[in-house]
């Protein structure tokens, strides 16, 4: 049966810098005798930082990377090789990997909901409302645009709001 | 209301709101006295799918943002509780179950035999009865000539005076 590869990659909520990836590829090549995983940022930089790909054995499926310190429009790129290190196959696809802001704006709900009438609050809520705009977009900018750097320049926007958040909420 | 079903209603929520705001009405009611935000209602229910499915939130977290878009919703969530199902349900009552009359002449073997005065009914417990004595319909009033008492709880049917040979007799639920 032919090799058709296939991964799906999921970002923990608990710890937004780990990012499982599963290889769900179906069928079987018996010259591929290893892996591997490149991931990228808008800018061509690395994921994790310093190194160029994660070895991924093959005998370890589903795998945990440890490759965000943020907010991340992500290209993540899996290549299934052979003895000499040469490509046989190889996928790639993008992702919005928001687990930190989905976390933070669901603190800020829940802040709300504890105390309804904050909402009264032009300040908060207006803030708010752009928090949720930026995250809404910048999953949107990957899901239906393909954008890589769209998606990027929403998530800094609530990125800074995260980091400032005495400034904004 | 589970979690899950709660964030649906919100998301279901959120159109209604808009449609009722649009028509500023209710129900084809009146004029909406204070038109609540659909924004805001996706908003909550964006929060609440991203707690509940990151699975990184407690417990106490959750409901409490549950319980929220819960009162948020308010009119629109039980309309949406109604569309998806996840407004409760009544058991219909099944036809079949009602018991069959019971038609029999009084002898020394019948239904009730020659001389009875009681029966226990099991089967027509919680109906309703008529009872047919020589083709005239039975009263519980004890102060005619002739009458029957019935609890259709206990099921115990008494008839006055006693049954006679030859009688025709019917008991309908």
């Amino acid at each position: 049966m032919s090799f058709t590869p296939l991964f799906t990659v999921a970002q923990s909520a608990a710890t937004p810098n780990s990012v499982t990836i599963t290889d769900t590829s179906t069928g079987s090549d018996a010259a591929i005798v290893s892996r591997r995983i490149k991931a990228r940022d808008c800018f061509g930089n690395y994921l994790p930082s310093g190194s160029q790909y994660t070895s991924w054995p093959l005998a370890t499926n589903p795998i945990a990377v440890d490759m965000l310190t943020k907010d991340t429009a992500a290209s993540i790129t899996v290549e299934w090789l052979d003895s000499g290190n040469n490509v046989l196959y190889s996928l790639e696809n993008t992702f919005c990997l928001c687990e930190y802001g989905k976390q933070f704006y669901f603190y800020l709900i829940q802040q709300l909901a504890q105390r309804p009438a904050t909402l009264q609050d032009s300040f908060f809520s207006a803030n708010l409302s752009l928090f949720w705009t930026y995250l809404i977009g910048a999953i949107n900018a990957i899901s239906t645009g393909q954008s890589l750097s769209g998606s990027q320049n929403l998530l800094d926007l609530e990125t800074e709001m995260q980091n400032n958040q005495t400034m904004y909420f | 209301m589970t979690t899950a079903q709660a964030i649906t209603n919100g998301f279901i929520s959120t159109h209604l709101c808009v449609l009722y705001n649009k028509k500023q009405s209710i129900f084809n009611g009146g004029a909406l006295a204070a038109p609540k935000s659909p924004v805001h209602i996706q908003m909550v229910s964006d929060a609440l799918n991203w707690g509940y499915t990151g699975g990184a939130q407690t417990d106490a977290d959750i409901d409490t943002v549950k319980n929220y878009l819960i009162w948020l919703t308010g009119i629109f969530g039980l309309e949406a509780s109604a569309s998806t199902g996840s407004g409760g349900s009544v058991i219909p009552i099944n036809p079949s179950l009602t018991p069959s009359r019971i038609d029999f002449i009084v002898d020394g073997s019948s239904f009730i035999p020659n001389g009875g005065t009681s029966k226990v009914i099991s089967q027509m417990i919680g109906y309703e009865i008529s009872f047919v004595r020589g083709g005239l319909v039975q009263s519980t009033i004890s102060t005619e000539p002739t009458y029957i008492s019935w609890n259709k709880v206990t099921g115990l049917l008494t008839i006055t005076p006693a049954l006679v040979t030859g009688e025709l007799i019917s008991i309908i639920p």
